[in-house]
């Protein structure tokens, strides 16, 4: 039973990025101006991918992808690309990352953030030969940046509740 | 066995950086296959649907109650203005009614004169907007019916202000709905009271453009937009908006608004059109 229980405590983090692509897809929005969902699963990616890698490995992100593009209707494969991007980017540099204070952390997330943001509307661009509407992306990457910190506390309580593996 | 121990190590280490890389091109390939638009893949694409739209709807239940909670208050706080607003209507809609009736009556003479055949019987059914799956770079909703109800590839989505979209995948229990703002979305329209023929097309905004417009055609800001029938995929004459912008893109408002509403209903109009047959051809059949 407790193998169980530490199994399930283990599996928290993924669930909790299923629970938010499920959220991302409920018929409401939280921007009266713009219909889009906010990828809160990027901050949650960013923050295993850093702190315990081994809980939300390369393996959870790449299915938690797969399974945002089968319920969403972007072209397939688009969100498991920079899903498993943003794991790649914050896990090659966890090291550099652990030695910096809050501050610096989150402007780093800024950083990273908006440039996967960015590349991901250059590729709809590319993959849909069409100019999607470049406001929402801003709002959403204000809304990730801006929620970053409560994301982390978030996923910090977390953490400490899974402990070490 | 010490030397064993740090070969394995490394190897640990290179597989822990390798895997993301090879996971990113995996994602490249599903990429290649989602652009492909696979019959397969669209296939999955319904299965999960239908397994997780449930899950959805539940957990998704606190919020609906919360927002029926605020549109009862709203309702109450404003019911005075809106009984007002009603009897006003309701006396418009009393004239409009007596100019209907006569309309029909002549309407069934001309038919008799003219030994006119009735086109097909519509069939529709009402379905609830459980997800809405699009976002930045898609405009589309699932809901609530699919091939167990009888819904078909092709129906339109339509509210009695207007049209908007149509289903372009069914599951068993609940079907996708591209909406007429999706940049993949192309409907042929005519616009005005002259009845210019152009192409709505959709680009992710709330404002889908008219394209393809005749030379010389004069379109101002209120004509009027509604669906010419041609590829007969929409019949023709069904409301869809007003132009509101004509200052280099021909911007359209469309009357409906899929943010506004919870209910759709999906009128099969039993076209043969072209676009559903080819669409069928490049799917197999589910068994």
């Amino acid at each position: 039973m407790s193998k169980v229980l530490s199994t399930f405590k283990y599996a928290l983090p993924t669930l909790l990025c299923v629970l938010l692509v499920m959220f991302n897809v409920m018929p409401f929005s939280l921007n009266p101006y713009y219909r889009m969902p906010i990828p809160f699963v990027l901050s949650i990616i960013f923050y295993y991918a850093v702190f315990h890698p081994a809980v939300l490995n390369v393996i959870c992100v790449f299915f938690i992808g797969v399974f945002a593009d089968t319920l969403m209707s972007t072209p397939f494969g688009l969100q498991t690309f920079f899903y498993v991007l943003i794991f790649f980017i914050a896990n090659l540099n966890r090291r550099y990352f652990l030695t910096l204070n809050f501050a610096d952390f989150w402007m780093s997330y800024a950083l990273v953030c908006g440039g996967v943001l960015l590349l991901m509307y250059l590729f709809f661009m590319l993959i849909s030969l069409s100019i999607p509407p470049f406001l929402p992306i801003i709002f959403q990457y204000s809304v990730l940046v801006l929620t970053y910190p409560v994301m982390a506390w978030v996923c910090g309580w977390l953490n400490l509740k899974i402990g070490r593996p | 066995m010490e030397n064993k121990f740090f070969r394995l190590k490394k190897l640990k280490a290179q597989v822990k950086l390798f895997a993301p890389v090879l996971f990113l091109i995996i994602a490249l390939g599903l990429i290649g296959i989602g652009v492909s638009k696979n019959p397969y893949m669209v296939r999955i694409k319904n299965k999960t649907a239908d397994a997780i739209m449930p899950v959805v709807h539940v957990i998704g239940a606190p919020v609906r109650w919360g927002k029926s909670a605020i549109g009862g208050v709203r309702d109450i706080l404003t019911v005075y203005s809106q009984n007002k607003q009603l009897r006003e209507e309701n006396q418009l809609l009393i004239g409009w009614k007596n100019t209907a009736l006569k309309l029909a009556a002549d309407k069934k003479e001309l038919e008799k004169a003219l030994n006119y055949v009735p086109s097909k019987e519509v069939s529709y059914l009402t379905a609830r907007i459980m997800a809405d799956t699009g976002g930045t770079f898609a405009r589309t909703l699932i809901v609530q019916a699919g091939s167990e109800n009888g819904l078909k590839k092709g129906a339109v989505a339509v509210f009695p202000e207007g049209m908007l979209g149509r289903i372009v995948e069914v599951g068993t229990s609940v079907s996708r709905l591209l909406e007429l703002t999706d940049y993949t979305s192309r409907i042929p329209v005519m616009v005005g009271k002259e009845r210019f023929l152009c192409i709505l097309t959709g680009d992710n905004t709330d404002y889908p453009k008219l394209i393809s417009i005749p030379e010389g055609a004069e379109i101002s800001v209120g004509d009027r937009v509604i669906t010419s029938g041609h590829a007969g995929v929409f019949p023709s004459g069904i409301a869809i908006g007003t132009v509101i912008s004509v200052d280099g893109e021909i911007a359209v408002q469309p009357y409906v608004n899929a943010k506004t509403n919870e209910f759709v209903r999906l009128v099969d109009f039993g076209l043969d059109d072209t676009l559903i047959k080819e669409e069928t051809c490049e799917c197999p059949a589910d068994e």
